[in-house]
């Protein structure tokens, strides 16, 4: 299967079409959107192999491999930082975007219109003085329920597609919060993970508590979880990512096969030089990962994660790395 | 001096797109009857805009921009109560353009319009100020305008009367070669909130326990 590479990055949106060897970015003056632009979030479409969204400083793109080029999806988010763009897996025209200030936008026709959620997030907040939202999710279970994590103000769930929330922050150690996994079982019991920069922590009851996990610390030496991700093949495999700190100098990967209860370290073929901070799964092939960290390493599995390759080609600071069939 | 950032996407006839970020400090506004220069705070590229429960016209307008490749052109929508004059106006633009040259020989026949979930009211640009009234003769010699200014001609007599709240739609449509640049915006009155109930702010911390805080 042939397949797109995608980095958000603080210069662009960079491509690759050899499988993560080598990446590039659009023509400068042609691309269609400033290739300098700060890039913090993709999303690829479930159904339009080709077809990416990308959220910036300057505004929200999509890009097609019919037009190899972005073009600019009016919005009332110009101004905003859209640090997350989420599309429904199974109505991909209905698109969540979330966004410093923490704020959450809601396109329910491809992008055609928007409305602001009422989203009642933390205005202010300790330490990065303004909240932003760090996840996105649809919840498998039911097409109108999304959850967002929002650093530094834990999570956040609702169930009329952005129109209410609740605050579901109960027994977080941290309200710093980076993102979510679910595991959703045949006796209709779920499980949620959720990644903070104190620890990864547990739901049982969908949302309502939440108790952190302990983790050997010859496993995970930091308390800086990162990114979490579910493989797609719905086995109950986790990758997590755990950092010295946000713009640290080491980090590692973390693999669990039984939902979250015990971890191992994930094989590296190189060190990497700091906070895994975006992982890059697809259903279209559970075995094909990539990760990046926040100061521009790649890495690739092609064995569900177990062991990991490290690109050759470094970029700048990289913020979300995505991957999805190629359109041909 | 103030100014405005207009980041237009640039449409080129062979589908190509170039996109330059333009310094604008002057608005002249132009129609048959009233020429004069408007603050230029009142220019936005806003999808969404507050706005008094007043009765409210909404008119379009060709913009000409000032751009070193060449001035383009774009579209833009006059916002202002009902009677009051156009310089009072905020005007939206459109955050894509073409570049005028490519239209130029055809330009009488695009077609300018507004309305609400469908165009409803249009004019042909034919009946409107000429760009070579409003722009001066370039070195090379095509037409240009100063840098640094955005012209808007506005149509006076296509005009969508409505009040807030609403959403409409400007629309410049070049059918000769089957492009057409839009603007879509949603007027709120200023009375209106979109909370039922207005939370105060929230101000969070991170940890509770004692933990090393990071970023």
């Amino acid at each position: 299967m042939r397949y797109t590479g995608y980095a958000a990055t603080m210069q662009g949106v960079w491509f690759s079409h050899d499988e993560g060897m080598s990446w590039h970015r659009l023509p400068t003056p042609t691309g269609g959107m400033y290739n300098e632009a700060r890039c913090w979030s993709l999303a690829v479409h479930p159904r339009c192999p080709g077809e990416l969204l990308a959220g910036t400083d300057q505004g929200l793109y999509r890009y097609t491999d019919d037009t190899r080029r972005f073009d600019y999806i009016p919005s009332p988010m110009d101004d905003l930082h859209i640090l997350q763009v989420a599309r429904h897996p199974k109505q991909p025209e209905f698109i969540v975007c979330g966004t410093r200030p923490a704020e959450i936008f809601i396109s329910e026709d491809n992008g055609k219109s928007w409305r602001r959620s009422n989203l009642n997030a933390g205005t202010e907040c300790w330490f990065i003085n303004t909240c932003r939202v760090t996840s996105i999710h649809f919840d498998s279970r039911d097409a109108d329920t999304i959850w967002i994590t929002i650093e530094i103000d834990g999570v956040f769930r609702s169930s009329d597609r952005g129109r209410t929330w609740t605050h579901l922050s109960e027994g977080l150690v941290d309200r710093d919060t980076h993102d979510l996994v679910f595991l959703d079982r045949n006796d209709g019991s779920r499980t949620i993970l959720c990644s903070t920069e104190a620890g990864l922590h547990q739901s049982a009851d969908n949302g309502q508590s939440w108790a952190r996990l302990s983790v050997p610390e010859e496993i995970a030496p930091w308390p800086y979880w990162r990114s979490i991700k579910s493989r797609a093949d719905d086995k109950g495999v986790v990758l997590a990512s755990v950092g010295d700190k946000p713009s640290g100098e080491a980090g590692v990967l973390l693999i669990s096969r039984d939902f979250g209860q015990t971890w191992d370290r994930a094989q590296l073929s190189h060190p990497v030089n700091s906070t895994i901070w975006s992982i890059a799964v697809n259903s279209a092939d559970a075995e094909i990962l990539f990760f990046a960290t926040i100061f521009g390493q790649i890495y690739r599995s092609r064995d569900g994660g177990s062991s990991w390759e490290k690109m050759q080609r470094e970029l700048g600071e990289i913020r979300a790395i995505a991957w999805a069939p190629a359109a041909r | 001096m103030a100014h405005f950032l207009y980041r237009p996407h640039v449409l080129g006839p062979a589908n190509s797109i170039t996109t330059p970020d333009l310094v604008i400090d002057r608005v002249r506004l132009v129609t048959n009857d009233v020429r004069g220069y408007a603050p230029i705070h009142r220019l936005s590229s806003a999808v969404e805009l507050q706005v008094f429960p007043h009765q409210l016209e909404i008119t379009p307008a060709y913009a000409l921009v000032a751009a070193g490749g060449g001035p383009l052109l774009g579209l833009a929508a006059l916002v202002r109560d009902s009677g009051e004059s156009i310089l009072k106006a905020d005007f939206l633009v459109s955050r894509t353009a073409w570049r005028f040259r490519n239209v130029m020989n055809h330009f009488g026949s695009l077609q300018l319009g507004v309305g609400r979930s469908t165009i409803t009211d249009t004019v042909v640009l034919s009946r409107l100020l000429q760009p070579e009234e409003i722009m001066t003769q370039a070195d090379d010699g095509g037409l240009a305008l100063p840098r640094g200014v955005i012209a808007l001609c506005v149509a006076t007599r296509t005009t969508l009367i409505a009040e807030p709240p609403l959403e409409f739609t400007a629309r410049l449509l070049d059918q000769l070669s089957h492009r057409e640049l839009t603007l879509s915006a949603k007027l709120d009155s200023v009375n209106d909130d979109r909370w039922d109930g207005r939370p105060l702010p929230r101000y969070t911390v991170g940890p509770i326990g004692k933990v090393e805080h990071y970023i």
